[in-house]
């Protein structure tokens, strides 16, 4: 009887052995990291994508020249680095992979794409919905990827990721979640909580903001700063006063109203935008001495408990009642004055906390301008209601301009670092 | 001719067999042994001879067809290949039987025994009391020459001054003259013969009719060693020999029980080998010993290879992977074997004893684990089960990610991979297969050399040829990995037979993984689990006790501590299930006992 | 009449459970959360309890004729004719449901997993593993499937757990979904999903009893609504109700979301796994109900050449479908819908018809 069975499960099996319909030798394919979408000149879309080209670090340098003009397809890039980027202008994006093929030799495999990357004019024009259509039906690409805006072209974003440490470009995005948790200055945003949000009713879709930087903004030469304030965070993507080997930064925020985008944040609203979030962690805040204005305190800020958001909806409007709640380590006192007192302590606290209070009114205040509720208050709004029809005729989305914000925030300084105590430095001597 | 014979098997409709499968069933417990007639009959004699002495229960001789019952569906094809002639000595009782004669009977002896060609039968002529003509029988070399010489030869030669009769008994001679401390009095020819060929020696007496049948047994045999493959760091480092006498005792000494009981079957028609049953009689499930005997009984054939040839001829499932007997060679398994109500078949020139039925999961215990820690035998049980798993599917596995799910793979891993294979000219799964070929030709050769060369080689050709091929870039050095790895791990399965099934079902897993992916795997998961669980082992399934539940044993992925285990495995329904009448360690209540008043 | 192996209760409770729940892992959850959006996990109870009732019933008539199973109780209380077609009409569903499970997973492997691979090789090799296991019959699938759900269930688990880190409360309001009455319309027509617990009264000769087996068949409903509140919980957490209804396979999609640094991430191999598994055990479970109705209607003695032959019937069934739009909305709605039909309302209909007639039960049911 078994054999029997043997022989028809064989046969089955023998009669399959005539192709191996799925089976793709892991050198076969073409593992794309980065998937760059540009308005085309050509035609509808420009599709860039990044690769690693397999090579044992020391390869031959290829000029790769591509100057604009009609459909193109340049490949170029570091080719000493491991890794190559080829664009093409295309209709779609899959009629563009299959037009990429005619030059590079192995299928295109998306299920390791770490980052996505549309041009700031894309989404200005409110493009981002036709073109995030394939990607998220594609069974390959994986929602865990990340999304970006760029100020420019997305081709010249992709050409400047380079890897500055190790040799593997896949490496450096892998940790962007990490970072953004460290230091907050953009958020994490991937595919699915961008698809999500253009989709939901209870709040509209942000994407980290990224820049090419050339260095522009780090003036080589010139008077030096004096002793004026200045949080650090205050910039856009793109204009960060630095300099160096690698020339892409992600900073900052894309704002969303529908797939359209309307605004754009820099890093400090970035931060406060994500501890109304709850996707705050960490971060090191400067601030002004509040007994010597011209000296400055850092202060590493982290949140303690998710902010409480309460919203009430008192005839069509609503009123949101906003609790944040952060603790702090005190990292530097420039000015050697004793904060660690609990008086001067607690003045300190205050100041900071009424910053970040007109700080999050501030932001709120400009996304209710600009018609677009990206901290996703409709979620908590949607206790109210108790069936789904009733919330999307409600519509919260319109309604959000019209809200009533109540901001608190609870701040304390819990830690001070190795020393308790700040013993004044003397003053030289012999100088008045 | 055969293949053909296949095919229309499959094609055209066959009544099914009324195949009566051996099920264990719980009924209501029976202390008594059931007596079947047409079985052999179960040896409690009441003499005062211990019963392992039980050689003489004559095998059925009878004229039915043979009894299919252990084999599935009808292919007895090989089994009746040899047919000896049964001869049932109720017709034949004249010619079998000894006559008074002397003369007729050394005259048999010669022709039964082909003497003088047969160079090994010595046949010595004396007199008894210096009187009384007689001859004794021996196979030269079986025996133990002080015996014959002090103790047969001169014992019968002496001079005895009060008897003065010229004809003498049997009984006489048994009584008052023979210092032997085993005689058996035959008349049958064919069991003496067989008795001779066995090593004892046959004496006959002018004018009786009776022959004794003297232990004299004395061969050459192997002593006592340790164990080859079973072997443990802390425990007892004896094993089974080659002796069937030795290896009882080895167990006897274990069990000091006056319930084990040996019964000694003959296998085969013509009755070469002899096997011993070993069982406890108030714990093992008589039903149990009953088909043992049953199966052993109805095995026709000239000659068995010693009890790996037994094994396959009385499983329940031949064709499959997993084998449904254990084998051991440490006496301390066997025992624990026996007292969990297992039966042990030791077979005369094997230094393995057979333990029957058996699980799955027994495949994986080894005597270590009881005598550690129970920790300690729990960490050696997970490390095993991890090892079995990826002896198993390690390779299946890489060949499936590699080839159909790339995206499962992290992203450096997969491009270091890739890198790897960039130069290699061949396709994966051809990549394998030669490793895995490579590697199983190097544990076969490593099999053949003697002692240290073998080990030596088998450690430097992997390492060396395997860092040649990567060097020379005809694999990557990925695929080395992953088949040492499953060959190191194979080697960490305790059980000879169940690696062997393992490594087996590591090629079909293969075959797979390459076929569809992990779709392929799970098929194979579904199919030969299914065909696994559907195994009996002698009346037990084989993956009991967790399909089916039977009351929980905690012994099976974990070793519980020793003092849980208070009642022995449900699926053997046993007749005595409490191993402890109360709590195993007294010492903990009577501690409880004085302390609270 | 025909000799069937007996397994006990674990066993049966293990079958029923696996049978039940793998259906959570394909299409319908994105199908529901389009007719009661985020509120599937309770109605999957009130689906459960209008089980639990409809199971009282085909234990009353278990009960009332003891030792026999339910083709011979349709027999028996409904007359020749009648009973034979409702053995019939119970068959061919059961037919139909293995069909459209068969469909289900490979038509969810061709999208997900092997996109290139035909139908027919998908197909082909579920039948063959149907095949085989239809041969070693009930004893072994009921074995295979307490070994393995050991597995199964920690898998499961573990991907359950390890996706906390995507869960979102807000993501469950506004709490009654699309409105109450759809809720409650949904949650009784939808008790279709628990309804392979009639496999125990098929099988009730391999059962010890009675009353284990209404202990099994309650234990497994309670037990697989369990897990499979808990599946529809977890992605209801994920993903809000406007993007699930797109989604082919939610669980999957939730367990390829899970990145916690830079190597636990990929995990949905163990998923698939747990998927392909337990389609296995319960489409075959499924496929030999049908074959042992037939037999037992027909009195047929052997089942292996009935298996050959359905295996094939299987295999040109499920090869019928034009795509996978027809599968999804097509089979799988009509069978949620009108399931109850044939799996809860058929043994009221002889249940009554047995009283009316007075056959069986000198028990006082």
């Amino acid at each position: 009887m078994r054999k029997v069975i043997i022989i028809l499960i064989l046969g089955t099996f023998l009669l399959s052995l005539t192709a191996c319909y799925d089976a793709h030798e892991m050198d076969d394919m073409l593992y794309v990291v980065s998937i760059g979408v540009d308005k085309g000149i050509s035609d509808k879309w420009r599709l860039t994508i990044q690769f690693p080209t397999m090579k044992e670090g020391g390869g031959q340098t290829q000029s790769g020249s591509g100057g604009g003009g009609q459909s193109q397809s340049g490949s170029g890039g570091d080719e000493q680095s491991g890794h190559s980027y080829a664009s093409i202008d295309a209709p779609s994006f899959f009629t563009g992979i299959d037009m990429l093929n005619a030059s590079l030799p192995r299928k295109l495999n998306f299920s390791h794409a770490q980052i996505i990357v549309f041009s700031e004019e894309l989404a200005k024009e409110g493009l981002i919905g036709e073109y995030i259509a394939p990607l998220s039906r594609f069974r390959e690409i994986r929602r865990s990827a990340h999304v970006f805006v760029v100020k420019g072209n997305a081709i010249d974003f992709i050409k400047e990721n380079k890897p500055v440490i190790g040799t593997t470009i896949s490496k450096s995005f892998q940790v962007l979640a990490h970072t953004s948790e460290n230091i907050g200055y953009f958020p994490n945003i991937t595919l699915e909580n961008f698809y999500e949000a253009l989709k939901s009713p209870c709040g509209q879709a942000i994407a980290a903001m990224a820049s090419v930087n050339d260095s522009k903004s780090f003036a080589e030469n010139g008077e030096p700063w004096g002793t004026k304030f200045k949080t650090g965070g205050d910039y856009f993507a793109g204009q960060l006063p630095r300099t160096g080997q690698n020339k892409i930064e992600v900073w900052g925020t894309a704002l969303f109203n529908g797939d359209k985008m309307v605004g754009e944040l820099n890093g400090d609203e970035t931060r406060f935008l994500l501890m109304i979030r709850g996707e705050f962690k960490q971060g090191s805040f400067t601030m002004q001495d509040p007994q010597k204005p011209e000296l400055i305190i850092p202060l590493d800020v982290r949140v303690s408990k998710k902010p409480q958001i309460d919203i009430d909806i008192k005839d069509k409007k609503p009123v949101i009642r906003l609790k944040v709640q952060l603790d702090a380590d005190l990292l530097a006192v420039q000015s050697m004055i004793n904060y660690e007192q609990p008086e001067l302590q607690s003045l300190l606290e205050e100041t900071f906390k009424k910053s970040v209070e007109e700080g999050i009114t501030m932001l709120i205040k400009k996304c209710q301008g600009l018609n677009t509720d990206v901290f996703h208050f409709g979620d908590y709004a949607a206790k109210n209601f108790l069936t789904i029809d009733a919330f999307e005729s409600y519509d919260w989305n319109r309604h959000f301009k019209e809200a009533e914000v109540i901001v608190d925030v609870n701040f304390a300084i819990r830690r001070t670092g190795t020393q308790i105590k700040s013993y004044p430095i003397k003053d030289p001597i012999g100088v008045n | 001719m055969n293949l053909l014979f296949a095919v229309k098997n499959i094609i055209i409709y066959k009544e099914p067999k009324n195949n009566q499968r051996f099920e264990l069933l719980e009924d209501e417990k029976e202390d008594m042994e059931i007596s079947k007639p047409a079985e052999t009959p179960e040896a409690t004699d009441s003499n005062c001879n211990s019963d392992e002495k039980d050689s003489a229960g004559s095998p059925p001789k009878q004229f039915k067809k043979l009894i299919r019952g252990l084999i599935k569906t009808g292919e007895p094809k090989d089994r009746s290949k040899v047919t000896t002639d049964v001869k049932s000595d109720q017709n034949k009782d004249d010619v079998n039987h000894i006559c008074k004669e002397l003369k007729n009977n050394m005259q048999k002896v010669k022709q039964e025994f082909h003497v003088p060609t047969n160079q090994d039968i010595v046949i010595r002529e004396f007199k008894i009391m210096q009187k009384i003509n007689a001859f004794i029988v021996y196979v030269d070399g079986m025996v133990d020459k002080n015996t014959i010489n002090d103790y047969i030869l001169r014992q019968l030669m002496a001079e005895q001054k009060n008897n003065k009769n010229t004809k003498i008994s049997v009984d006489y001679i048994t009584d008052n003259l023979l210092a032997i401390n085993q005689v058996i009095r035959q008349t049958d020819y064919e069991e003496i013969i067989k008795q001779i060929l066995n090593g004892l020696t046959a004496l006959f007496v002018e004018g009786n009719q009776e022959c004794v049948l003297i232990e004299s047994r004395g061969y050459e045999k192997r002593s006592v060693s340790t164990p080859l493959d079973e072997s443990v760091i802390k425990g007892p480092q004896e094993a089974f020999t080659e002796n069937l006498r030795t290896n009882l005792t080895l167990v006897r000494k274990i069990i000091k029980n006056k319930d084990l009981v040996t019964e000694m079957m003959p296998i085969g028609k013509a009755e070469n080998t002899t096997c011993a049953i070993m069982h406890i009689k108030g714990i093992t499930n008589p039903k149990i010993v009953q088909e043992v005997k049953r199966r052993i009984s109805s095995i026709d054939i000239d000659f068995i290879a010693g009890d790996g040839g037994l094994d396959q001829l009385i499983e329940d499932h031949p064709f499959s992977l997993f084998p449904q007997i254990l084998s051991t060679e440490r006496p301390d398994k066997t025992a624990s074997f026996l007292i969990d109500g297992k039966v042990a078949i030791i077979c005369d020139g094997s230094p393995y004893a057979s333990i029957a039925p058996i699980t799955f999961f027994r495949f994986f215990h080894t005597s270590e684990d009881t005598t550690l820690r129970w920790q300690f035998g729990t960490f050696l049980r997970l490390i095993r089960m991890v090892a079995a798993f990826l002896a198993t599917f390690l390779p299946g596995l890489f060949i499936a990610l590699t080839l159909y799910h790339q995206e499962m793979i992290p992203t450096e891993l997969l491009f270091s991979l890739s890198k790897a294979r960039e130069n290699i000219p061949i396709p994966t799964i051809l990549e394998l297969l030669v490793m895995e070929l490579f590697f199983e030709l190097m544990r076969e050769a490593g099999v053949r050399l003697p002692g240290a060369i073998g080990q030596t080689l088998g450690i430097i050709g992997a390492i060396i040829l395997g860092s040649a091929a990567v060097a020379a870039g005809i694999v990557s050095p990925i695929l080395i990995m992953v088949v040492s790895i499953t060959g190191l791990c194979s080697f960490a399965i305790p059980n000879y037979s169940i690696a062997f099934g393992v490594r087996i079902m590591r090629f079909i897993f293969i075959f797979f993984g390459a076929i569809a992916g992990f779709y392929g795997i799970a098929a194979g998961i579904i199919i030969f689990g299914g065909l696994a669980c559907s195994m009996k082992s002698f009346g037990v399934p084989y993956f009991s006790p967790v399909a089916p539940k039977t009351k929980a044993n905690h012994d099976i992925g974990i070793m519980a501590p020793p003092w849980t285990l208070k009642e022995r495995p449900d699926f053997l329904n046993t007749n005595n299930r409490k191993r402890t009448s109360g709590t195993v360690r007294g010492w903990i209540q009577q501690a409880n006992r004085g302390n609270g008043k | 009449m025909i000799k069937e192996g007996k397994f006990g209760a674990q066993e049966a409770v293990c079958l029923i459970t696996v049978t039940i729940t793998s259906k959570v892992f394909f299409s319908s959850p994105a199908i529901i959360a389009g007719l009661i959006g985020n509120t599937g996990w309770y109605t999957t109870l009130i689906s459960a309890a209008v089980a639990l009732v409809g199971f009282c019933f085909i234990y009353l008539l278990l009960k009332r004729f003891p030792g026999k199973d339910i083709v011979e109780i349709f027999d028996i209380a409904l007359g020749r004719v009648v009973g034979f077609i409702f053995s019939g009409i119970l068959g061919i569903y059961m037919l139909f449901i293995s069909v459209t499970r068969v469909n289900e997973l490979s038509e969810f492997l061709k999208v997900y997993v092997i996109p290139l691979s035909p139908n027919w090789l998908i197909i082909g090799i579920f039948i063959a593993c149907i095949f085989t296991l239809s041969l070693l019959g009930l004893e072994s699938i009921a074995r295979l499937s307490k070994l393995l759900i050991y597995a199964l269930l920690a898998g499961f688990l573990v991907v359950l757990l390890l996706g906390i880190q995507n869960y979102n409360i807000n993501n469950l309001f506004p709490i009654f979904g699309y409105g109450l009455d759809k809720i409650a319309f949904q949650g009784i027509v939808r008790s279709s999903v628990y309804g392979e617990v009639i496999i125990l009264a098929i099988f009730a000769k391999s059962f010890q009893g009675v009353k284990f087996i209404k202990k099994e068949g309650i234990t497994g409903i309670l037990l697989s609504a369990a897990i499979i509140s808990v599946s529809v919980l977890s992605y209801s957490l994920t993903f809000p109700y406007y993007v699930v209804q797109e989604i082919t396979a939610p669980m999957y999609a939730m367990s390829t979301l899970i990145d916690y640094g830079r190597f636990v991430q990929r995990v949905e191999p163990l998923f698939l796994y747990v998927w392909i598994i337990g389609s296995f055990i319960s489409a075959t479970l499924v496929f030999y109900s049908f074959i042992w109705i037939f037999c037992k209607t027909f009195r047929i003695q052997d089942k292996k050449p009935i298996i050959i032959g359905s295996c094939t019937i299987l295999y040109a069934t499920a090869l019928m479908h034009k795509d996978i739009i027809s599968i999804i909305l097509g089979y799988v709605v009509l069978i949620r819908n009108f399931g109850s039909l044939p799996l809860f309302v058929l043994p009221l209909i002889a249940l009554i018809a047995a009283l009316i007639r007075k056959k069986g039960g000198n028990l006082n049911a």
